[in-house]
């Protein structure tokens, strides 16, 4: 086991490291390491141990945590990468080739990618809205500092949700620059609607029939603002892309910890759950994830432009094709 | 080759800075220059016989454009059944061709224009059909949902065709495809694929604004506002078919179609 790779997996496994982006280069990363470290076996090719060892690796992040769609991607992307490269190569060159595919994939489908979609979504914003977003992601992030440094006159909504209140660090980081934000819990959701003119959402993953897989909570925001005449956008780097089709959000889903939902921290006297926990008729039920149909969203902002949600499968198609060729 | 891509640039912003409200010049200029650029050609180290498979491309696209409305007219021929009614709004020479296909292939239908205020457009067409001898009958705009009942189906064409599969078209057009629509009646759409652009409009104020003075006859107060804007955007829900030289497509294609260009 490799430390950079044991380091990773702890984090995933104590939350530290969360969301889709940050999971993804933090495991291509651990994996640069361990081409750099990595030596042939005698009698063995470079090709077939190095996949290998890597197999090992992604069933020990899987037991941290399961894979999120990004990361699978990923895998796939440096698999393909390791069976391409030709027998003729010394193994010092096949380390340096795949530590540059490494680097140019986390630079072209994540970090410029971002760049693309920031650009295509200030163009979106206007002086006067307000914005509505829920939880915290990455590519939202960035559009509201964007759009923001552009100076455009705006504020935002903050929805979180417990268990995991991830939008409280989004919410700081926001207020530090200077931008004007309303924060709420997704309980006053549809109290609160009516004021946003936008939904900004991010995603774990796109699938196939324009379903968008992303935190729990999200489906619901998605679900008002659609009732609410609301454009909901949706945020999504194109790597995160995924050709199988979901139609509910309990087939494929990841579980969190159940006593998350009983206790509420910090509140002793709230904890009525305590002792029934046990109970054999009783399920704590902490999703992770939810699933969101394409109805509900209005456009897909990826690094290929402003798509609708039925386009999602022709991207996927050509998507593919231009990995084959890479 | 550099130097000709720039220099294809610059006469096509010039063209587009003659009419910035245009969308289907806009998009025309646009799908132009993608679709004779995006040849391997350019890689060619002979630059005579790049050239002349520019201006190949170009010829092909000129021409896929000219034809574009008779293919659009000859696909549209089986949606016109003997006995319709059919409703059209402003004066479109795409949706002209098409009843002037269907009056020559001498089907039985009539026609039902929308006055088209202010450009009075329901009266240029009025006057058009009339010489093709199919019966017509002008409504006022606001007399569409009254008559929606003895309508089969709606024709109106495009300014332009947004990346969301809906259309950018006369002020009104959203108006009729939403009481269409309630109604369960289809709106067809006959617009060439030269006017798919590369927009995606959220909601009716997401546009550039083309603006038209609107003449009411009397002297407005200075006080009172007028809405001058001369279109409206109608989203792709409320259309039923597209009918383009690509085919018949159902408004999801259209942004299938400029991935595949633009990609």
């Amino acid at each position: 086991m490799h430390p950079a790779v044991y380091k990773v997996g702890l984090h995933y496994l104590s939350g530290d490291i969360s969301g889709g982006n940050a999971r993804c280069i933090a495991m291509l990363q651990a994996f640069q390491e361990v081409i750099k470290d990595y030596s042939t076996p005698p009698e063995k090719t470079l090709s077939r141990d190095l996949t290998a060892k890597i197999s090992s690796y992604v069933s020990f992040f899987t037991e941290c945590r399961p894979l999120s769609v990004s990361m699978g991607n990923a895998i796939r992307f440096l698999k393909s990468r390791i069976a391409k490269l030709p027998l003729t190569m010394s193994e010092s060159e096949a380390k340096t080739t795949l530590q540059s595919d490494i680097d140019h994939f986390i630079n072209e489908k994540i970090i410029v990618a971002d760049k693309v979609i920031v650009s295509h979504a200030v163009t979106k914003i206007r002086d006067g809205d307000v914005l509505l977003t829920y939880g915290s992601s990455s590519a939202v992030e960035m559009i509201l500092q964007r759009a923001h440094e552009l100076g455009k006159q705006f504020r935002v909504v903050l929805v979180d949700s417990r268990p995991k209140l991830e939008g409280q660090l989004l919410l700081r980081r926001l207020v530090a620059k200077g931008i004007s934000c309303t924060y709420t819990h997704i309980n006053a959701i549809s109290y609160i609607m009516h004021e946003a003119t936008r939904v900004f959402l991010g995603a774990s993953a796109v699938l196939s029939n324009g379903t968008v897989y992303s935190r729990v909570g999200t489906a619901c925001v998605a679900m008002v603002a659609h009732a609410f005449d609301v454009p909901v956008l949706v945020c999504c780097e194109a790597y995160k892309f995924h050709e199988r089709v979901q139609l509910d959000s309990i087939c494929s889903n990841e579980l969190g910890d159940p006593h998350a939902i009983a206790n509420v921290p910090g509140r002793e006297q709230l904890n009525f759950l305590d002792g029934c926990a046990k109970s054999d008729n009783l399920q704590l039920l902490n999703l992770i994830y939810d699933v969101m149909p394409s109805d509900y969203v209005s456009m897909i902002i990826t690094d290929y432009g402003m798509v609708p949600p039925t386009s999602v499968p022709v991207i996927v198609r050509e998507y593919r094709r231009e990995h084959l060729w890479m | 080759m550099m130097e000709l891509e720039i220099e294809l640039k610059k006469a096509s912003d010039s063209l587009k800075s003659w009419d910035t409200t245009s969308i289907s010049l806009t998009a025309g200029c646009d799908l132009f220059m993608r679709y004779v650029t995006r040849t391997s050609a350019l890689e060619y180290e002979d630059f005579n016989s790049a050239k002349s498979r520019l201006i190949e491309r170009a010829e092909k696209f000129g021409e896929i454009s000219y034809k574009a409305r008779r293919i659009i007219a000859m696909l549209s021929q089986d949606f016109i059944f003997d006995g319709c009614t059919i409703l059209v709004h402003g004066f479109s020479r795409v949706v002209l061709e098409v009843l002037k296909t269907a009056a020559q292939n001498k089907k039985l239908f009539r026609v039902l224009c929308t006055e088209g205020r202010p450009d009075r457009t329901g009266l240029r067409l009025s006057n058009e059909l009339a010489k093709l001898d199919v019966p017509v009958k002008l409504l006022i705009d606001s007399a569409v949902a009254y008559s929606m009942d003895e309508i089969d189906m709606v024709f109106v064409g495009a300014d332009g065709v947004v990346e969301s599969g809906g259309i950018i078209n006369m002020m009104g057009t959203y108006q009729i495809a939403l009481v269409a629509h309630s109604m369960n009646k289809p709106v067809y759409v006959a617009a060439e694929s030269y006017k798919f652009a590369r927009l995606y409009p959220l909601d009716q104020k997401d546009m550039a604004p083309a603006l038209r003075p609107i003449d009411f006859g009397v002297p407005i107060p200075s006080k009172v506002e007028v809405e001058t804007s001369a279109r409206d955007y109608t989203p792709p829900q409320y259309l039923t078919l597209l009918f383009t030289d690509l085919g018949v497509l159902t408004p999801s294609v259209v942004s299938d179609e400029l991935i595949q260009l633009y990609l």
